[in-house]
């Protein structure tokens, strides 16, 4: 009995030294003809069973390496997949491709986290990067703070843009013309007050516009007006005085006084979640919402007799046909540190082919219409448009194409600019504070954010190359 | 081998792991909160940087100042409303297990859970109540001012910054149960013949709280309002889930502003900073809650 402690301790100290020995990654099983790759990805539901799909459809064309081994991809759905990427990049076991959103990858290529993509593309004939449309190429591209030189480090998966929304039925009702949508900001101001209904004691039913639904843009407003949020790498201009006029004419809508105001919060707060029927453009509580492409799938989950149209959103200037929209984008990138460089380059490679990409945004194939998005290239075939679910993915593809289509500004403190963006709006939309005031507030605090992330990421680089 | 030996043999494993996994990032983030830390690239040490920069950073205060406000609020009504539960309980008859059960049930379901089915009620389901309520009463308001405009309606709840904060506060009390249930056993074990003597002397109920049940389990109020400080200070998942810090930063506490600047931001080096002064904040007070307590608490065995 008395070794009982020495058998226990023994074991205890052999685990211990196992575990430390054998640290490595989990592998999947590899055979020497095939190499197994892992692809972490952000999307759940019909986004990543369209993905996964996608993988699957690269697993079947058996791509093979350098050394002839044949490439497999395993496909990981991963909540807060950055975050986690990230954490996985740090600690040296990070996945093979991991997808994440445009607006923060160079953000993450800032912090060394992702592999440059150049060194895959300049030595790969086949890849052609003039095909991509410039609203979503501008993602690709980026000139870390400390390089000489602009570097790719993501490709594209989905893009997307954003338009208005309107509900055909609540228009005619209203006595207005159903395929018509606003063309200035005045018709929709009009239009909006001709839409917006109360119950006899007076209660709010419906509002024929409303900023903050959904309120995933609130950032964006200025860009309708011909405002910035910065001035190149170095400035913020969240207090240009367009961007101001833009909230200013938010307000519109936002009730005639304080009582008004809280009205419209309470009238929101009841609303229901965005996938579910009770979503309040589905559910008819709005009438004209800016959404992006994807609309039309959740339009199509759970409420398929909704009679709705959508055009881009009007802007306060004369814009000559070059409408202003938000171009946004889901990426793919190769984390640095990651075991099958090159084979993860293949999967990239094949995405981005076009047989790949129309296959994920939107072939019947692909678990009836793919992602159901519009791909981020200039030209589109015309047979795969034609078979495309969504039934005004032209309107998508030509806000893409504007000169006014708005990338995310490729900022080091983006993320927390776009959180003092939201807060300074929620401030201004509760009647706290004017826009002037909010965001000349936002101004004040990240101007000198800005110039601090520069100057470490500076420094940083500075102490790296000696 | 001597016992002694045998036994910090035997604890070694937790030893170890308290070393490695507890130990070691507490004192590994003492350093980090001198150094600008993005988690990818090598901390580097910037000195007092990330406390000066906590001294004039707005959200910060406000976040310390939402804590506070919180805390101020929700820990002594849990802690009466607990009390009030636990003697409630204890003084019914028949049926005490079954209450105490039907007062833990919420603590057994997941916080996150909780949450978002509270993000309904508050949503939506709570006013559908509410509704009535206030109509009857702008009814009534009415048959006085007939002309009346501005009708009384209930609150935003988790919309408005001015009920966001007790809103949260509202939902915490639902855990109340937990906090109960030590009370309960610590009232049951008060002597029946304090209360019998108490009653000879012809005191009524409430004295018979006051100066039997009160002073027999202050150890344990000491006890839950220490558990309660640290539990208020570090409260996390609800807002997170529920308010994401807003409206208006309205909900934003320290831990939601911590966990922002490390994971959002990417400032590990500025969150460490923050997590050692709420820590401090929750050192200092629940050292102050002993030396208040001090000639207050009653231990049997001293």
């Amino acid at each position: 009995m008395t070794k009982l402690p020495y058998i226990v301790f023994a074991l205890f100290v052999f685990i211990f030294i196992a575990a430390l020995l054998f640290d490595q990654p989990p592998r999947l099983p590899t055979t020497p003809d095939t190499v197994q790759i892992t692809y972490w990805e952000k999307w759940t539901g019909f986004e990543g069973e369209a993905m996964k799909a996608t993988v699957d459809f690269f697993n079947r064309k058996k791509f093979r390496n350098k050394n002839g081994q044949v490439i497999q991809c395993r496909y990981l759905a991963t909540t807060q997949v950055n975050r986690k990427s990230l954490m996985a990049i740090a600690g040296g076991h990070p996945p093979d491709v991991a997808g994440f959103w445009a607006r923060e990858t160079h953000i993450f290529a800032d912090m060394n986290a992702l592999m440059d993509l150049n060194q895959f593309i300049d030595n790969d004939q086949e890849f052609d990067k003039t095909k991509y449309l410039d609203s979503f190429w501008r993602y690709c591209v980026y000139k870390r703070v400390a390089d000489k030189e602009a570097k790719i480090w993501c490709l594209p998966t989905t893009p997307a843009t954003v338009a208005l929304h309107w509900n055909k039925e609540m228009f005619k009702e209203a006595g207005l013309e159903p395929e018509r949508p606003p063309q200035t900001l005045e018709e929709l101001e009009e239009f909006a007050a001709k839409l917006t209904r109360r119950d006899k004691d007076g209660r709010l039913v419906r509002m024929g516009f409303l900023p903050p639904e959904p309120g995933w843009w609130n950032w964006a407003w200025g860009y309708y007006f011909g405002g910035k949020l910065n001035d190149g790498l170095e400035k913020i201009t969240a207090d240009d005085p367009k961007n101001i006029a833009a909230w200013k004419w938010l307000l519109k809508f936002n009730g005639r006084d304080q009582r008004e105001a809280e009205e419209l919060i309470a009238f929101k707060q009841a609303f229901g979640s965005f996938d579910s029927p009770q979503n309040a453009f589905l559910s008819g509580k709005v009438g004209m919402v800016l959404q992006g492409v994807w609309m039309a799938n959740f339009i199509r989950f759970h409420n398929p007799h909704l009679k709705w149209g959508c055009a881009p959103f009007p802007t306060s200037f004369d814009n000559g046909g070059e409408p202003v929209t938000v171009a946004d984008m889901d990426v793919i990138t190769i984390p640095r540190g990651c075991r099958h460089p090159e084979e993860a380059w293949q999967l990239l490679k094949f995405i981005n082919s076009n047989e790949g990409m129309e296959y994920l945004c939107g072939r019947e194939e692909n678990n009836n219409g793919g992602q159901g998005k519009l791909t981020p290239f200039k030209d589109v075939d015309a047979k795969w448009l034609a078979q495309h679910r969504h039934p005004y993915l032209q309107v998508f593809i030509d806000l893409a194409k504007s000169k006014n289509a708005v990338t995310i500004p490729q900022l080091p403190v983006w993320e927390e600019y776009q959180k003092e963006l939201s807060s300074a709006f929620e401030r201004v939309w509760l009647r706290k504070a004017t826009p002037e005031e909010a965001l000349g507030y936002v101004q004040r605090r990240m101007q000198p954010k800005l110039e601090r992330a520069l100057q470490q990421l500076r420094a940083s680089e500075a102490e790296a190359r000696r | 081998m001597n016992s002694g030996r045998k036994g910090l043999l035997f604890a070694l494993p937790w030893i170890v792991g308290l070393g490695l996994f507890t130990l070691y990032p507490l004192v590994a983030s003492i350093y980090y909160s001198f150094t600008h830390f993005s988690v990818l690239q090598a901390p580097k040490f910037i000195g007092i940087a990330n406390y000066t920069e906590m001294a004039t950073d707005g959200i910060f205060w406000l976040a310390l100042w939402n804590t506070f406000v919180y805390a101020g609020l929700s820990i002594p009504l849990g802690l009466v409303l607990s009390l009030a539960l636990a003697i409630l309980v204890n003084s019914v008859k028949r049926g005490q297990v079954l209450y105490s059960v039907i007062f833990y049930i919420p603590e057994l379901i997941p916080g996150v859970v909780a949450a978002i089915v509270w993000l309904f009620i508050f949503g939506g389901l709570l006013n559908g109540l509410l509704d009535p309520v206030f109509d009857a009463m702008n009814w009534v308001r009415r048959l006085f001012d007939p002309n009346l405009k501005e009708l009384w309606r209930p609150p935003v709840w988790l919309g408005s910054t001015t009920w966001a904060l007790p809103s949260l506060v509202l939902m915490g009390l639902w855990t109340v149960g937990q906090t109960a249930f030590i009370y309960l056993a610590k009232l049951q074990d008060v002597p029946q013949e304090l209360y019998e003597a108490a009653e000879i002397d012809g005191a009524t109920p409430w004295q018979k709280v006051w100066f039997v049940t009160l002073p027999m389990i202050s150890p344990i109020i000491l006890f839950n309002t220490i558990m309660s400080i640290i539990g208020a200070f570090q409260v996390f998942t609800q807002p997170y889930i529920m308010t994401n810090g807003g409206p208006d930063n309205a909900t934003m506490f320290v831990p939601q502003y911590i966990w922002e600047s490390a994971f959002v931001t990417m400032r590990m080096g500025y969150a460490c900073a923050m997590s050692w002064i709420l820590f401090l904040v929750i050192a200092v007070l629940t050292v102050l809650a002993f030396k208040i307590s001090k000639d207050r608490v009653y231990y049997a065995g001293r």
